[in-house]
């Protein structure tokens, strides 16, 4: 009789479950800048360039894409930017010291292509008065919860692969 | 949602009043990466991880293919320009007087967009969905537009029952002639060399489309041949041969229409000769800001109208 009533126990649970797994709410999440972080180390600068100005150039505003349940909303990416590039040795506007550096990020995002995730971060780069030139840091990864935990160091991979890339190009530029 | 078995057809116009969520969440082109996950999750929990790692490199491997391409293309605003077209289009006689239009740029927005019935109310909305995208073997450019009119009441329980009673899918596609030997890779840089000015011209080109496909498949002429049997016909165009009933022809492309009731679609094609010649040549003319000019056939003047 106890195992007859575990049982019906039991089922109502797992119907509950399923019945509660079937109504999908969207989580909205506001990105903290806080939790975007380095992963690994990132190379230094080799030579002076000054970070005039971080723009925020979006079309599409802060919308920041999905993973899994959760919706992003990215109100402030230029901290972000600022903090990582400083960070590597790039000096502030206040200095009087390097080549002149204005980024303008046009875009990021989560998207999701079947069971991968793939963050992407794109800048345009004016160095000086030179040809400006785009820089885009992704890293696609599979997805397994899809939770925020997950998003933010996918997240922090595409701005460290963004930015990594920037400072291995200015590198590259210095005489 | 659910739907019955026979789509009926809508009013002329749709609603004098009628309201319309324009989805617009896309930030740029994405790539058509197929599921491999059916394949894969047929040998339990070890095929279903060995099918998503598949799915994995095959998304990189398209991610990186496509970065050049959207490089290209990073300063155009594909939503504003949809938005533009797709306003015009609906204030036609077959479909509303009136629009009452919501842009949703997120699924949040999407929730907030659609009013939620009271008691015995019957609410209605028109839904339009446009992805831009590129096939996975990089050798076709579309943008597909999924348009569904859902209808939406209250259930005693509380919750909102959406009913479609509308739903088609109109779609532009470019696709570029094969070379033989050419594979993926070599394929984007095909795309790729065209350069920005060209690719933004095929954008335009998609957006132009499919909007007018949509108030061409409301109008009078339009809402009598959907209803007609296509069953049987097809059609050669520069040198492919397409099934279904052609709506529109021009030198450059072909509206065709397959499918019946539900399953009803409408087809653009604009083949593109593409570049022929030494890849690596015409990327380094992109990057110097020259494009070619004679890669894509002019549409100024000619919109098959």
């Amino acid at each position: 009789m106890v195992n007859k009533n575990a049982s019906k126990l039991l089922a109502a649970c797992v119907l509950c479950f399923l019945i509660s797994a079937c109504a999908t709410t969207i989580n909205h999440v506001d990105v903290s800048n806080d939790k975007i972080k380095n992963q690994k180390t990132m190379a230094s600068l080799t030579c002076h360039y000054r970070l005039l100005a971080v723009n925020d150039k979006r079309q599409s505003g802060d919308n920041a894409g999905l993973l899994g349940l959760n919706e992003f909303s990215f109100a402030n990416p230029e901290d972000v930017v600022k903090a990582q590039l400083v960070a590597a040795g790039m000096h502030t506007a206040n200095d009087s010291l390097g080549s002149d550096v204005v980024i303008d990020i046009k875009h990021i995002y989560m998207s999701m292509n079947q069971s991968s995730k793939i963050p992407t971060v794109v800048y345009s780069v004016h160095v000086n008065d030179s040809k400006e030139f785009i820089i885009r840091g992704q890293a696609v990864s599979m997805i397994w919860n899809g939770n925020e935990k997950e998003a933010y160091n996918s997240f922090s991979a595409a701005f460290q692969s963004a930015n990594s890339q920037l400072v291995t190009k200015l590198n590259q530029l210095c005489k | 949602m659910s739907h019955a078995a026979e789509m009926q057809p809508l009013p002329y116009p749709i609603e004098p009043n009628l309201p319309v969520v324009v989805i617009l969440n896309q930030q740029e082109m994405q790539v058509d990466v197929p599921d491999s996950s059916a394949v894969g999750s047929q040998f339990g929990l070890l095929g279903a991880l060995i099918s998503a790692a598949a799915d994995s490199a095959a998304t990189k491997n398209a991610e990186a293919r496509i970065a050049a391409i959207r490089n290209l293309m990073v300063d155009y605003h594909f939503n504003q320009k949809f938005e533009q077209a797709i306003r015009t289009s609906l204030a036609t006689p077959g479909i509303s007087n009136n629009p009452q239009i919501t842009i949703a740029r997120s699924t949040g927005e999407i929730a907030n967009s659609i009013a939620k019935p009271r008691p015995a109310e019957v609410l209605t909305n028109l839904q339009i969905t446009p992805r831009y995208s590129i096939s996975n073997n990089f050798e076709t450019v579309s943008l597909t537009m999924t348009v569904q009119y859902l209808s939406s009441i209250l259930k005693p329980n509380g919750k909102v029952k959406q009913n479609i009673v509308f739903s088609r899918i109109y779609k532009f596609n470019i696709p570029m002639d094969p070379i033989k030997g050419s594979l993926a890779t070599e394929d984007s840089n095909r795309w790729a060399a065209l350069g920005s000015e060209q690719l933004i011209v095929l954008a335009d080109q998609s957006i132009k489309q499919v909007t007018d496909m949509l108030a061409f498949d409301f109008s009078t002429e339009g809402r009598a041949l959907s209803v007609q049997s296509n069953k049987g016909m097809n059609v050669t165009f520069k040198g492919k041969t397409y099934s279904g009933r052609v709506l529109r022809q021009t030198d450059d492309f072909i509206w065709v229409q397959s499918g019946k009731n539900w399953l009803q679609v409408i087809n653009g094609y604009q083949p593109i000769t593409g570049i022929p010649a030494d890849v690596n040549t015409k990327s380094e003319k992109v990057e110097n800001g020259n494009s070619p000019a004679t890669a894509v056939p002019t549409t100024e003047g000619n919109d098959g109208k």
